[in-house]
């Protein structure tokens, strides 16, 4: 067992690595060039600039070095902490980024939580009750959830019980610490549309994950030993059908964040998923860089978590 | 001798898209106490299928148990509901089953251990501890080597013939009346299968249960059953004590499957094997004939006209659904 | 008597059994089983609705969608203009209508370009020692490591907007699923004996990979295709709603949900009937493609 973790954990290593480096590339090889859109702005718009001006901002940038040398030194600054300076904000990334994270995580987490619990469930409730009509209404529904817009179903539902009903506010964010009750109202909406697609998801794949399950040989065991069907769904089923939903983790996290890019814009929640959508349409590089590498990074660490509880979940691969 | 087991009329149809599939069609059948019982035919005549109906594990949409008895205990068992507390409790604990496929029919996920103590916790209500005890004393008793240790193993890390044990062993854990073999042998070698129909055979001298065996390998009835049944799509068409059916077989499919069967010391008569011409039959909207007439080599002009025979006498226990008298010709 | 003399022997006359069975055909157990549920059906009828209106739009859009008639901008639905107008007058209707062709012409070059990319990298993934292999699927891992929304972010707000960046952009997102997919059934397709035949007769890999293993990719391929370009269409709504992609005033769903929100006290349709017409069309396309995989292999469910 310890030696499959150990092959997760480099496995993991590399895919971050890699991760970087894709990262990297894509924000210098892209055309476009962040200094000169900086340079224009601060020269209220003129297409004439310095090239005096514009050499000394790519040396504080340490844009005029070679590529692999940026690669390191951006590596080696991020491990001091430093993850560089805003070009539109003239702040630091670092206090841009730690200020929204904690937003973006408690919207992340919650969603999580509630797409992986009421999928689970209902694609659960699904199986067993195969045929009947709460299992055809939870599966359309499911299907429709996994082709709603996000932005479209938020749309709807401000109009619905923001504009219409008035039960919750139209957009903003509160700090749960400050204001219990009117961060809850101002979240469920933002937190149920980011939320959607993964609640969807998971409870088709619950269903045919358990259906699938329930048609093995050893479930027919099970009944023939004469189990009872409780004892029977929860302990051989269950454990079973668990498996490939917890691979699909790491997608319901990916799904999170990319929802968040959007939520967040249309919410107006000052998360990690709006400054990024603010600074790749206003090419600002280094938030774009850290941000992106942030998010990623998470996604990574997921996938490692959960191929290392999938050994737990299935002996078999334990050994392997 | 009394009947443990009744099985009466039982019909057993699947939809599918093609059309109704008579798997089981008007099979009627007895288990004695303390007797070895044979059921055999070929691939796809139904007799996996009228076990798991008698044991009402029939999957139901597609399949569906539409009539006949299974009493036992002065009980008919499909009166009971198929996913209810009467008939969980008559599984295992009263009658027991074993399958085919030993490699898939343990859940991968769950030890040796948990496996067999939930039956013995289910049905004999013992606590963890006892039931632990008890599941170790069981894998000894099928012969599992190291049973202290490799209990809280999981069925990946055990062969086939193992896991076949372990199977026999939870079967068996809580002394059932009856134990139905669904073709035990057929997925292991042959050395294994000896010794897993050995291990059956003490099993149940030693807990008086009776045991239907279920198979194609007429070998093993041979050697171990007392009366045997032959079915032939859906029905059943022979029936007698062992020896009988053996030495004198009446029913032309019998007639002919024997035929194909090589025997030992067998020096003088016909060297050749015969096999049964033509294939079985699609049990698709199956006529009302026998379904044994298109390949049948004894046939009448009754065969053709009237539904097929119901099962008459014709010796000692000896019964043949069939209205050729095939004596005459041998 | 019909009963000849030797026991065994075959019989003489044929009975209704031997009659000729109507020969049963996979492609009709196919098409049997795709039309035997509701939900596919309904998917292919709004994929086909689908297709007309975007292939005969301009006869069938009562106005032209650039047109502007700012007298009757904001104007509610009635008969003149069946969903109304926007904040310059021009008519919601044909603006959807065009907005369809648009949509429907990203899908499919962008599925199909990122399905015939993926799907020969993921073959050669498949079928290459090790290095190569690991290469690609490492570089695939690290793809798949973004949200896809948030790399066609990317790569569309580096490139800038304009048909041709979205269309990149979006190939970018799509593209790792497709080598993840294609390469594990090709791998699983390799472990066949018949595979392992052909070997041995000595055949090339470049030919055990074009005529044993990519036919029997096909049916997944097929499927991930029909879903997938409810993704991309998804996704390039969710790009243009954040501004990206097409530049104005080309009419596209997703910017028409956006310049709706504006306004979704007075004129809510703005923004219902664009995000209407998005789901209508990913429901169909997924509702086909489940149709099919069920139809074709319904093994595959869980992995496509």
């Amino acid at each position: 067992m310890a030696g499959y973790i150990i092959r997760r954990l480099f496995m993991g290593l590399v895919v971050i690595i890699v991760v970087t480096v894709l990262v990297f590339l894509l924000i210098r090889l892209l055309p476009g060039d962040p200094l000169l859109v900086y340079l224009t702005q601060q020269q209220y718009r003129e297409t004439v600039y310095d090239p005096a001006q514009l050499a000394q901002l790519q040396q504080r940038f340490g844009l005029d070095k070679p590529l692999p040398v940026q690669y390191i030194s951006w590596i080696a600054d991020m491990f001091h902490g430093d993850f560089g300076e805003s070009i539109t904000f003239q702040q630091p990334v670092s206090k841009l980024i730690s200020q929204r994270m904690p937003v973006t995580l408690y919207l992340s987490v919650i969603g999580a939580i509630f797409a992986t619990v009421v999928g689970i469930g209902f694609g659960i409730i699904c199986a067993l009750r195969r045929g009947t009509w709460l299992d055809t209404v939870l599966t359309f529904l499911a299907n429709i959830g996994i082709t709603v817009p996000s932005f479209w179903a938020a749309i709807l539902l401000i109009y619905l019980f923001g504009l219409k009903l008035h039960w919750v506010p139209i957009g903003g964010y509160t700090s749960p610490f400050e204001n219990f009750w009117l961060s809850t109202r101002q979240i469920v909406l933002p937190v149920f549309c980011m939320a959607l697609f993964g609640l969807a998801a998971n409870t088709r794949l619950t269903r045919s994950c358990m259906l699938e399950v329930i048609a093995q040989d050893y479930i027919r065991t099970a009944w023939a030993k004469g189990l009872k069907e409780r004892v029977i769904v929860f302990r051989h089923t269950i454990k079973n059908g668990l498996i490939p939903i917890i691979a699909n983790m790491g997608f319901l996290v990916a799904g999170l964040f990319g929802g968040s890019v959007i939520i967040e814009t249309l919410f107006n929640i000052p998360g990690v998923g709006r400054l990024l959508t603010t600074a790749i349409l206003g090419q600002d590089f280094m938030i774009v860089q850290t941000g992106t590498l942030l998010f990623v990074g998470l996604i990574t660490i997921t996938n490692i978590a959960v191929d290392i509880s999938y050994g737990w979940l299935d002996p078999r691969i334990r050994y392997d | 001798m009394n009947t443990l087991l009744q099985v009466e009329n039982l019909k057993t149809y699947f939809r599918t898209y093609r059309g109704i599939v008579k798997a089981v069609d008007d099979v009627s059948f007895h288990v004695n106490d303390k007797e070895i019982i044979g059921l055999v035919g070929e691939s796809g005549c139904g007799k996996s299928v009228t076990m798991l109906s008698v044991m009402q594990l029939i999957t139901t949409p597609p399949g569906k148990i539409v009539g006949g008895k299974v009493i036992f205990e002065g009980q008919d068992l499909l009166q009971y509901k198929a996913k209810g507390d009467q008939m969980s409790s008559i599984r295992g604990g009263k009658i027991a089953m074993i399958f085919q496929e030993p490699m898939t029919s343990l859940n991968p996920v769950l030890t040796i251990c948990r496996q067999l103590t939930e039956t013995l916790e289910c049905h004999l209500n013992m606590d963890s501890h006892t039931s632990r005890l008890r599941a170790i004393e069981l894998l000894k008793l099928v012969g599992i080597p190291e049973a202290e240790n490799r209990i809280d193993a999981y069925p990946h890390q055990f062969s086939g013939g193992m896991r076949q044990r372990v199977m026999i062993a939870m079967a068996l854990s809580c002394s059932p009346k009856i134990l139905i073999a669904d073709e035990p042998t057929t997925a292991v070698d042959v050395t294994t299968q000896a010794q897993l129909l050995d291990i059956m055979k003490e099993m149940v001298d030693q807990h008086h249960t009776s045991l239907i065996i279920v198979t194609h390998n007429l070998g093993v009835v041979a050697r171990y059953a007392q009366r045997i049944y032959v079915m032939y799509a859906g029905r059943i068409v022979e029936s007698g004590l062992s020896d009988d059916i053996f030495e004198n077989p009446r029913h032309p499919y019998t007639i002919g499957l024997l035929k194909c069967v090589p025997r030992l010391g067998e020096t003088t008569g016909k060297k050749k094997l015969v096999p049964i011409k033509g294939v079985p039959p699609r049990l698709i909207d199956m006529p009302e004939h026998c379904p044994f007439l298109p390949r049948c080599a004894y046939k009448i002009e009754k065969c053709k006209t009237e539904p097929v025979s119901a099962l008459r006498e014709v010796g000692n226990q000896h019964y043949i659904s069939c209205f050729v008298d095939t004596q005459e010709k041998r | 008597m019909a009963y000849s003399s030797l026991p065994g022997a075959p019989p003489d006359e044929a009975t209704e059994w031997d009659k000729p069975v109507k020969k049963y055909s996979e492609f009709r157990r196919t098409v049997s089983v795709f039309f035997g549920r509701p939900l596919p059906i309904v998917g292919l009828i709004i994929i086909s609705f689908f297709i007309i209106i975007t292939i005969f739009g301009p006869w069938i859009a009562p106005y032209d969608p650039l047109e502007m008639d700012v007298m009757n901008s904001l104007a509610h639905p009635s008969s003149a203009h069946l969903l109304g107008t926007d904040e310059i007058g021009r008519d919601t209707l044909s603006r959807l209508i065009y907005g369809a062709r648009t949509s429907l012409f990203i899908g499919i070059v962008v599925i199909s370009v990122s399905v015939a990319i993926g799907v020969f990298l993921g073959l050669v993934a498949a079928n290459s020692s090790s290095v190569p292999h690991h290469i690609i699927m490492r570089i695939t891992d690290g793809l798949m490591a973004f949200p896809s929304i948030l790399l066609a972010l990317l790569v569309a707000g580096l490139l800038g907007g304009g048909l041709q960046n979205i269309i990149i952009a979006l190939t970018v997102g799509m593209i790792a699923p497709v080598i993840r997919i294609t390469c594990a059934m090709a791998l699983s397709v390799k472990e066949n004996d018949y595979v392992l035949a052909a070997r041995t007769i000595g055949t090339s890999k470049m030919r055990i990979m074009l005529s044993e293993i990519l036919p029997n990719c096909f049916a997944p391929i097929l499927v991930m295709m029909t879903m997938g370009i409810g993704s991309v269409i998804l996704a390039e709504a969710g790009l243009s709603f954040l501004g990206v992609g097409i530049t104005p005033p080309t009419p596209v769903w997703g910017r028409m949900v956006n310049d709706g929100y504006k306004f979704l006290l007075t004129n809510p349709e703005l923004s219902f009937a664009p995000g209407l017409a998005v789901m209508l069309v990913v429901f169909g396309f997924n509702m086909m493609g489940d149709g099919l995989r069920d139809a074709l292999d319904p093994r595959l469910r869980g992995v496509v």
